[in-house]
């Protein structure tokens, strides 16, 4: 019996972000799951943080960490809360393998500068879960 | 006309996301046809007459 592969929440949320008009503005491709060694920012990350099983081997719910990053506080803020708002509209979305039933706010954008850079890189960061199953 | 179980996929009247709930097969038809619930296991879906591919692998 083939396996039932749970769907990649993070590659969905990728995908559809960088597919976001007023996201591509922003930071034109510049979306995936870790920032590559010599970013050009502003970028966002995306990171699947935790989750639970809601229908077994069909339907979860995954708690995804998005990370904004640029050169500028105002411009991380700015980036944080488009970003956000276009995440929302992924509520009742078909992906390629996935569909997204559902999205709430579980933490609004916050101030969280990268301290491991000197000076510190403009950051803010929400979390939102995502309500995912698979494409029947 | 029997029950079935579906698991809640969006809000919906007084439904959290989550909520399993047993209903007659034509009401749970519906909801999963709406988008807005998932059968519960492969036996309620094919009860239901619906796609066993919306729904969890038996328990």
């Amino acid at each position: 019996m083939p396996l039932r592969l749970l769907p990649d929440v993070e590659r969905a949320v990728v995908q559809f972000l960088r597919a976001q008009t007023d996201v591509a503005t922003l930071v034109s491709q510049r979306v995936s799951t870790e920032l590559p060694g010599s970013p050009t920012y502003p970028y966002v990350t995306v990171r699947l943080v935790t989750g639970a099983e809601l229908v077994r081997e069909h339907f979860d719910a995954q708690q995804v960490q998005v990370d904004c990053w640029a050169d500028t506080k105002a411009a991380a803020a700015l980036l944080a809360r488009t970003v956000r708002a276009a995440v929302l509209t992924m509520r009742d979305t078909t992906h390629d393998q996935s569909v997204i039933t559902h999205v709430v706010t579980l933490t609004t954008p916050s101030w969280l500068p990268d301290t491991e850079v000197t000076p510190p890189r403009p950051r803010y960061t929400f979390d939102v879960q995502v309500f995912i199953h698979i494409k029947p | 006309m029997s029950k079935v179980s579906v698991t809640f996929a969006a809000p919906h009247e007084n439904h959290k996301v989550g909520d399993e709930v047993r209903l007659d097969e034509a009401e749970a038809r519906h909801l999963v046809g709406a988008g807005v619930a998932c059968f519960s296991t492969v036996p309620d879906a094919k009860a239901a007459g619906g796609d066993p591919a919306d729904a969890a692998t038996k328990r």
